[in-house]
């Protein structure tokens, strides 16, 4: 028995050395399982392949028709990984055993193929489908990014390098915490671009017997306008500018890469410096609304030693109370803030106003350690609950 | 008294901590975790052995496994128990684990420094990381004639976004029986642990005393128990189990944070315990606890 106890206890060390080493980048899944915008992440991903990037780089232009000569390098790689190259509308199912792309949504055209594939391609590059398995059980192998570079190299290759037209994919998928400007309900004064005209129009269309709506929603980012109409949920308009936001910035600095290289994703971005939020969602304002805010707290670790603070930011659909308590990992309450609904902190829209210097409320500095900051957002719509884990180390 | 008792704990409770290892003030035995924690002077029973190392020669020879979670972190803990007839050891870890957690880093532009920080996101995403605290001990316990008294030592290393900290400490506790009650008193990180940084930062785990008493009524079926535990707050919790038969046994009790029930099965060699604690501070406040051991003679 003492044998077997002492095995385990150096499994466990042998598990705890490997274990704490692990650092990922791409971990914001709970993230997005919190805001469920998986749906709308691949709209904006569908729309910035479709209008952008396939536009303006050879190597990832989708092609309409199956039996075209020339594909792109992309095109080839999908070809390759379907295992056929016949139309994707017959014979569905008749993927060789070989396939690690094998759809069978019948109302996807061949184009719509490739951009799905672009889709699943980049969140497994990026690890996110590494969780989500399920979500894509039937249609796709490669769920890991080891996965992708050996059964997809060519995929990966070109999903992870910057193309000859020096556009980088996103290193990091786009989370939700990423927030650009504040949005603003004002009529954007700009003229939509002709290109785009026939794609609001669809949008329109799709909504039936509703009165053509206004757009009145409108933010920026890196100068790329992003506008939505008065049926689009504001924080659709803010997630896409989000999406927008982190494509710019794949380093993550807070500004874009390099100019030159920003006039060039501009262009792959919509091809006019401008995008439109798609109306896919079906999803009511007031469901929306009552989605917990995601919580960000940076810089994370902070030193309080040095008289480091770490700031909060979320974004909220309405007015609201906002009470925030910081916990010790026993239980502990070491710090609390409130704000008043409508105020400083508590405003409709990106707040980043609540801030912690690592003093409990005496006025001492806490100890080393993780803290779990919870956060409770009380509006005319309810109350919603979140939470943000935060490093203190001296 | 108990209104005195009650009136001097809460006037001694502060409000926040700046110790390190403030996890260690959960409660890893989940037969406690039912009675709210109570564990300093309960009489045969090693798996109290966090809280108290003479509880080590009143056991049985045993395998001990627990898991809990609590404010997003996952709890494990295992033990060995090993009893002769004047003494006895007990070898054991622990381990906390909570992941997720996202790095960030105030953008380096001079640009954005200037920038209003509702005009664009302050914070750098960078990824996102863990921690994880592992506790090994070393326990032994003597049998005295005046009483049962332990130590133990243990030895601390965490891992907190890749930064590694690493303390050892020391613990103490004695039980004796006097007439039908049952007096325990321990304390843990004796003379003050130092948790050392790799960045040469030292923090301090500051000892934590517990005294009390336990005594069997109604024919012995209900064990009630009472105790205080005193570190940055003083906690003071009341306890009682009541063994319906020889299988099954209920608990239940109140401390300054929380009100706790808890179920034992006893199978032949195994029992199970489970533990509900209300924690009446949290807002995720409902935390469940599981035990299994094998035990044996």
């Amino acid at each position: 028995m003492l044998r077997v106890f002492i095995g385990l206890i150096i499994s466990t060390v042998a598990f705890g050395a490997i274990h704490v080493q692990t650092v990922s980048v791409n971990a914001t899944e709970s993230v997005f399982l919190d805001y469920n915008k998986t749906q709308i992440l691949q709209s904006n991903l569908s729309l910035i392949f479709e209008n952008g990037l396939g536009k303006v780089s050879d190597a990832f232009k989708p092609t309409n028709n199956v039996s075209a000569v020339q594909k792109s390098t992309f095109n080839i790689a999908m070809d390759a990984a379907r295992g056929r190259t016949a139309e994707a509308t017959t014979n569905l199912k008749a993927y060789p055993s070989t396939a690690s792309y094998y759809p069978t949504d019948s109302n996807c055209d061949y184009k719509c193929l490739i951009t799905r594939y672009f889709y699943l391609g980049l969140l497994s590059v990026t690890g996110y489908n590494a969780n989500r398995q399920e979500k894509t059980i039937g249609e796709w192998e490669p769920h890991t990014p080891q996965l992708m570079l050996a059964i997809d190299p060519d995929a990966t290759q070109l999903l992870i390098s910057e193309t000859s037209e020096g556009i980088a994919m996103p290193r990091i998928l786009p989370n939700g915490l990423y927030m650009p400007k504040e949005i603003t309900a004002t009529t954007p004064t700009f003229n939509i671009a002709p290109t785009l005209n026939a794609t609001v129009s669809q949008n329109l269309a799709s909504l039936g017997t509703i009165n053509v709506p206004s757009f009145n929603k409108y933010t920026a980012v890196f100068d790329v306008h992003v506008i939505g109409h008065e049926l689009v949920p504001t924080n659709h308009v803010l997630y896409a500018a989000n999406t927008l936001a982190q494509w710019l910035d794949n380093q993550r600095v807070g500004t874009p890469n390099t100019w030159e290289t920003v006039v060039r994703q501009l262009t792959a971005v919509s091809g006019s410096a401008l995008i439109l939020v798609p109306n896919a969602s079906t999803q009511s304002l007031a469901a929306i609304n009552l989605s917990a805010p995601g919580v960000l707290n940076g810089p994370n670790p902070f030193n309080p030693g040095i008289g480091q603070t770490t700031r909060f930011q979320y974004t909220l659909g309405n007015d609201s109370t906002v009470e925030m308590h910081i916990y010790s990992l026993s239980g502990t309450k070491v710090y609390e803030a409130h704000r008043q609904r409508g105020k400083r902190g508590g405003a409709k829209g990106f707040n980043s106003d609540i801030t912690w210097d690592g003093r409990n409320n005496h006025g001492n500095m806490v100890a080393n350690g993780v803290y779990v900051a919870y956060f409770k957002f009380t509006s005319i719509d309810g109350t919603v609950f979140s939470k943000c884990k935060v490093v203190v180390y001296k | 008294m108990i209104r005195l008792c009650l009136l001097l704990c809460i006037g001694l409770s502060v409000w926040g901590t700046n110790q390190a290892a403030d996890y260690l003030r959960n409660q890893f035995n989940v037969r406690s975790s039912g009675m709210s924690g109570a564990s300093v002077a309960i009489p045969n029973d090693h798996r109290f052995v966090y809280n108290n190392p003479a509880t080590v020669i009143q056991g049985r020879n045993g395998v001990s496994f627990a898991n809990f979670g609590k404010i997003e972190t996952q709890y494990y803990a295992l033990n060995y128990n090993k009893v002769y007839e004047k003494f006895g050891f007990n070898l054991g870890f622990r381990n906390a684990h909570l992941d997720d957690i996202i790095l960030t880093e105030t953008s380096q532009n001079p640009d954005i420094s200037n920038t209003p920080l509702a005009d664009y996101t302050p914070h750098t995403v960078l990824g996102s990381s863990s921690w994880d605290a592992f506790v090994y001990h070393g326990a032994t316990a003597y049998s005295m004639p005046w009483a049962d008294v332990g130590i133990s030592m243990h030895y601390i290393h965490e891992n907190l976004v890749g930064y590694t900290g690493h303390a050892i400490g020391f613990n103490a506790g004695m039980l004796t029986r006097y007439q039908d009650y049952t007096f325990g008193a321990s304390v843990l990180n004796a003379g003050t642990s130092a948790m050392r940084w790799e960045n040469g930062t030292v923090e301090f785990i500051e000892p934590t005393y517990a005294i009390g008493a336990s005594t069997r009524i109604l024919e012995d079926k209900l064990l009630v128990t009472s105790e205080i535990q005193t570190q940055y707050d003083t906690n003071w919790i009341l306890g009682a189990e009541l063994q319906l038969n020889s299988a099954v046994a209920l608990r239940v009790g109140n401390s300054n944070t929380n009100l706790s029930f808890g179920v034992g099965i006893a199978l032949q060699s195994y029992e199970v315990s489970v533990s509900y604690q209300h924690e009446n501070r949290l807002y995720n406040n409902d935390i469940f606890k599981l035990e299994v051991s094998l035990l044996w003679d």
